[in-house]
């Protein structure tokens, strides 16, 4: 007789979910979901994380838990952007349509100043939520409106500084 | 890039706690917050993109070369350009300081405020209410199992035991991931509880 846990064993070599081997619905790893999101929210970055891997042991196809460890490794200070990149390309390969997930990536590529992968991204989040509504593709906005305030005031000092070298010659 | 996006997301933090004081009304609180966010944050953010994007332009390196380059300021200014159809204003208290890890429009409605209950329903509770992917332990009592793997030996169907057992092994695990949730619950409330006192 096969051992019970060398039978799962088989099963998840064989392909198998967890979430299938264990009877766990897919309601119930969205309410895992829910609970490291709300952990998340609360500043409890570990417990999160730990609720995200659990999600992606319970069912690799399942988004929620590569977007979730993306955004723990991009809120790190500094970012794991290695991680974050990882992760969150995992995500949106499972569900493109997900407004945070795109705006999230695109920060991090940002950051690793891929600019045009980056632009993808944020475009894509910020057409996926057109009403304003997904906190993840308004922070994206703001993020991208700061940028801009920045980059107006570096070419207001490049002109100013131009300006200084041609009166000097 | 990175210091000054760094700057750019601390910034955008703190104009978040500041539209959550206006919420709230500590209206005392956003001025102070507000005054100093603008003082402290963008600036910060301006230098760093300055010496990131035209080094030159501090007389590091003299001249103007570089610029428009990969990763340059005139890729970003270009990306700013196209980007700009799409960015307006965002409601003051959707900022924060932290990414959003996923739209919650995604998840099934109630997830978010019954997740503990939602999480592991039905474990141990006397059957019937299996609400699991129908593969499972999802509602089964321990004394039913028990029951199961009693008729499995009785049989004598090696199959049968072999089921009956696996069975009893998944309610195990299951019964040991709600434990693990339970006390991350009981942490949770505990810390809540720390926090208002």
């Amino acid at each position: 007789m096969a051992n019970p846990r060398q039978n799962t064993a088989q099963r998840l070599i064989a392909g198998e979910q967890l979430s299938g081997i264990l009877g766990v619905s897919d309601t119930q790893i969205q309410s895992l979901a829910a609970l490291a999101f709300q952990m998340y929210q609360q500043g409890q970055m570990k417990a999160a994380q730990t609720l995200f891997q659990g999600v992606t042991a319970l069912n690799d196809k399942s988004y929620y838990g590569y977007a979730g460890i993306g955004a723990v490794a991009l809120a790190k200070r500094p970012p794991d952007l290695a991680t974050a990149y990882k992760n969150l390309s995992k995500a949106a390969e499972l569900n493109p349509s997900d407004a945070s997930v795109q705006a999230n990536l695109g920060e991090v590529l940002l950051r690793q100043e891929k600019i045009g992968e980056a632009k993808a991204h944020l475009e894509k989040a910020f057409q996926l939520d057109p009403g304003h509504n997904d906190p993840g593709a308004n922070r994206a906005r703001a993020l991208v409106g700061a940028l801009n305030v920045v980059v107006k005031e570096v070419e207001k000092r490049i002109q100013s500084q131009q300006t200084k070298q041609a009166k000097a010659s | 890039m990175s210091g000054a996006i760094d700057s750019l997301t601390k910034t955008v933090g703190d104009l978040g706690n500041v539209a959550g004081d206006a919420l709230s009304g500590n209206f005392n609180k956003v001025g102070s917050d507000l005054g100093k966010t603008v003082q402290d944050g963008l600036p910060l953010a301006i230098d760093a993109g300055v010496a990131m994007f035209a080094p030159e332009a501090l007389g590091a390196m003299g001249g103007l070369g570089g610029l428009g380059g990969a990763g340059g300021l005139g890729d970003i200014s270009s990306m700013l350009g196209s980007l700009s159809g799409f960015g307006g204003a965002s409601p003051a208290g959707s900022l924060t300081g932290f990414p959003s890890p996923f739209s919650l429009g995604n998840l099934f409605p109630g997830a978010l405020q019954n997740a503990f209950s939602s999480a592991l329903p039905g474990f141990g509770t006397g059957g019937g209410t299996a609400t699991g992917a129908g593969t499972g332990t999802g509602g089964e009592s321990w004394s039913q199992i028990q029951n199961d793997l009693q008729q499995a030996q009785a049989s004598g169907d090696p199959m049968q035991v072999e089921q009956a057992m696996e069975k009893a092994q998944q309610y195990q695990e299951a019964v040991e991931l709600k434990g693990e949730i339970a006390k991350m619950q009981h942490q949770l409330n505990d810390d809540l509880i720390k926090s208002i006192a």
